[in-house]
């Protein structure tokens, strides 16, 4: 058992934080906060893609690196820690490529993995998953995908769309068998999707923070070529599920406001002698103390289920153990911040005399998401419970 | 990186676990508490022809100079049984303190019996308000024209002190204003020792230490004179990953006697595990031993590697100290009236997790240092 990172993973970590140092202070993007997948910009998964860093977890057939999830995870742990637009290719890379990889057709492949991982133009994804009725309970989708000859029908909702305004191609489920006697988890199909198709209607759905990410898509009658089909007909739920531990073991759930934790603690140690004394700051310390402490829980999860997935383990408790985590310490941060900095934490970015470089009051009403994205809080303790500890459904 | 312990380590788990199971039931843990002595003499003596009692000590002395990290799984072991036993105070305070800061002389009158396990040693920490003084001690030593010395003052809740053949403790030597306490031994029978037992909530047996004139040779002295405390930090901080580890012992058995007894309680017809208010309390607890489990080792594999790790014991055991405890007070609540009995086990670790949270300094305490070593 050891902790320590090896010398080449620490050289990797250096090299990374170097690159996005450099991008910075260039000026290639600034320090925002918003949701970390929408930041994106192609010059800089460019730039990514050059260094090999898009891929840097896929076998090297498909042009990866061949390295493992941990080393994957020290990249993104640098680039989050300065909210780098790593949004353009981050959800092709993450969840698209890895399925194909597993699931797809030879012309899928060829068609698809080259592009992804070299961050060509026209190859961003959204995920066409949830729906109005489908939610938690995703295999109750009901948007349908009818075969007629070589082709495809789509029919329906998907709703939470994030970036599907911007992105080229969308990742879908839609249900292909209407036997009412098969459980509904085997009803549904995966399918790629190109998002300009006639037919789709994309219309935004403004979230609480006043920000455009999320989207509603209607499909109507939108034909697709069954060359579109990913893996088996019916199989897309199953196919879905195990791909999620990638998702939720990521380090990007605890670090999407990163900056307010960094720039918490610049705040703290530069309030006045004065300041730091009495019970006020007794208790600033203690509660700071907790979530450096939570924070370092957060991340040994982070990477002990990467390390999981790299043994050839499918880490489903686990990764849901750490999803659940670090999202609920995400909240607490923003949270605390706001309360230690005070009245003049709910002043917006942009606005004279906002306190952080960052905008805290944004990552505290964002926060509101973090638990419901990839799996609700709930479910993931359904997960742990049922399938991590045995108990009964 | 790697999160999990080698084939020899695991290897190592599976006796220590084997051993216990077997020797250890709850059933024995009440019995030994009922005992005079407070231990089993012969569980002790199978312990010490096992060679656990030598773990982590020099070959010279009869140890087997293992890793500090075989130690923490042993403790973690112990915990899931809650074996009680002189092991944590002869073993890990007062060998630990002797192997580091004895000179040879005192090594080889104290470490060979101890790890024979002829010899049971004890620490006395604890001062009259429950707190450990080794940086200003409220015993004090007076020398005395022919060199020894007079000490005078209370310890509370010392482990074994009855059947302790030494005690160790600091003590500020009188008129020396300079130098800080120093480390001394006493014999368990000296005279002016009186040693009542405490009653207490948990099944260790713990005693009240009140010093009344007695004589200790300077020879007695451990380690250098004035340099008490810096002989006892290093060892306190072994301490408290070692109390980490036997609370992660005694959390994953509270995991374990929960859940089970979740899918075997019925209610409405159903186990009461298939309802969802039971099944997140046990995420709940699932999520927290995971974090546990990994701010534990990290310490423990710190300090097997001879890092210096000031940060990292104190998160270890602030994290540990609340979690486990929140775990014992959520499957009292699984558990229900039941486990409101004396004579169901799931009590015992309740029990645990609140006296393992206050001793070597609660989350609060902990997260101070944490504080500290942040620069807040």
């Amino acid at each position: 058992m050891n902790f320590k990172f090896t010398e080449s993973q620490n050289e990797l970590r250096r090299q990374v934080r170097e690159f996005v140092e450099a991008e910075l202070a260039a000026g290639t993007f600034k320090v925002v906060s918003k949701a970390l997948v929408a930041q994106f910009s192609i010059e800089f998964s460019r730039k990514m893609a050059e260094q090999g860093w898009i891929g840097i977890n896929w076998p090297k057939e498909y042009g990866g690196q061949g390295l493992g999830q941990v080393e994957k995870m020290i990249m993104l742990e640098e680039m989050f820690k300065y909210q780098a637009p790593v949004g353009y290719h981050f959800m092709g890379e993450r969840q698209i490529g890895p399925a194909l990889m597993k699931f797809g057709t030879d012309w899928q492949r060829d068609h698809f993995l080259p592009k992804i991982i070299s961050a060509e133009k026209g190859i961003m994804f959204c995920l066409l998953f949830s729906e109005p009725d489908a939610g938690s309970d995703l295999a109750a989708v009901s948007t349908t995908a009818i075969k007629e000859g070589d082709d495809y029908i789509i029919n329906g909702q998907k709703v939470w769309t994030s970036e599907g305004h911007v992105a080229d191609y969308g990742w879908l489920l839609a249900k292909t068998n209407f036997d009412e006697s098969l459980p509904k988890h085997r009803t549904c199909s995966e399918f790629i999707v190109d998002m300009k198709m006639p037919g789709i209607t994309i219309r935004p759905l403004i979230n609480m923070v006043g920000e455009h990410t999320f989207n509603e898509v209607f499909f109507d009658n939108v034909r697709i070529s069954k060359k579109y089909l990913v893996g088996q007909e019916d199989a897309g739920f199953k196919q879905i599920m195990a791909q999620m531990n990638y998702e939720r073991s990521g380090i990007e759930r605890l670090l999407q406001n990163y900056p307010v934790y960094s720039e918490l603690k610049r705040f703290i140690n530069e309030m006045d002698e004065s300041e730091k004394t009495g019970e006020y700051f007794f208790w600033i310390r203690d509660k700071m103390a907790q979530l450096e402490i939570e924070f370092t829980v957060g991340r040994l999860l982070c990477y002990s289920t990467a390390w999981s997935i790299d043994q050839g383990e499918t880490p489903t408790s686990q990764a849901a153990i750490s999803k659940a985590f670090c999202t609920q310490f995400e909240q607490r941060l923003n949270d605390f911040a706001m309360a230690v900095i005070g009245p003049n934490s709910i002043i917006r970015e942009g606005a004279k005399w906002m306190p952080l470089v960052v905008d805290v009051a944004a990552c505290y009403l964002w926060g509101v998401s973090y638990t419901l994205q990839g799996g609700s809080v709930e479910i993931l303790k359904n997960i742990i419970a049922q399938r991590g500890l045995g108990l009964p459904r | 990186m790697d999160f999990a312990l080698n084939n020899e380590q695991e290897m190592l788990r599976r006796s220590f676990a084997e051993f216990l199971t077997k020797e250890c039931p709850f059933d024995q843990v009440r019995e030994i508490k009922k005992d005079e002595a407070g231990y089993s003499k012969d569980i002790w003596k199978k312990m010490a022809r096992l060679g656990w009692l030598g773990l982590i000590f020099e070959e010279q002395y009869g140890g087997s100079e293992g890793s500090f990290l075989d130690l923490f799984v042993l403790f973690e072991e112990i915990g899931k049984v809650l074996l009680p036993s002189p092991l944590f105070t002869s073993i890990v305070l007062a060998g630990l303190l002797i192997q580091e800061s004895g000179t040879d002389e005192i090594k080889n009158k104290y470490l060979p019996p101890m790890i024979d396990g002829k010899k049971i040693l004890t620490v006395a920490l604890l001062n009259e308000k429950g707190m450990i003084d080794g940086d200003n001690p409220s015993i004090i030593a007076k020398k005395v024209p022919e060199g020894d010395f007079i000490i005078n003052g209370t310890r509370l809740l010392v482990p074994y002190a009855n059947i302790a053949d030494e005690i160790l403790f600091c003590a500020k030597i009188e008129g020396d204003n300079e130098g800080g306490p120093s480390l001394f031994s006493v014999n368990g029978r000296a005279q002016g020792l009186d040693i009542q037992p405490m009653d207490t909530i948990t099944e260790e047996k713990k005693y009240a230490v009140v010093f009344t004139n007695v004589s200790v040779p300077a020879a007695n002295i451990i380690g250098k004179i004035g340099r008490g405390d810096t002989h006892l930090h290093p060892v306190l901080q072994k301490a408290i990953v070692l109390k980490c580890g036997e609370m992660m012992g005694g959390f994953r058995q509270v995991v374990d006697m929960t859940v089970e007894y979740a899918k075997e309680r019925h209610q409405f017809g159903r186990p009461i595990g298939s309802f969802q208010a039971i099944q997140h309390y046990c995420a709940d607890m699932a999520i927290d031993l995971e974090g546990a489990l990994l701010i534990a080792y990290q310490a423990a594999t710190l300090i097997s590697d001879g890092v210096s790790c000031a940060k990292e014991v104190a998160m270890a055991k602030a994290w540990c100290s609340d979690v486990y405890k929140k775990a014992t007070q959520v499957s009292q609540q699984i558990h229900a009236g039941i486990g409101f009995t004396e004579e169901y086990n799931i009590q015992l670790f309740f029990k645990h997790a609140k006296e393992s949270e206050l001793m070597f300094g609660h989350s609060i305490f902990h997260r101070s240092k944490v504080a500290n070593e942040i620069g807040l």
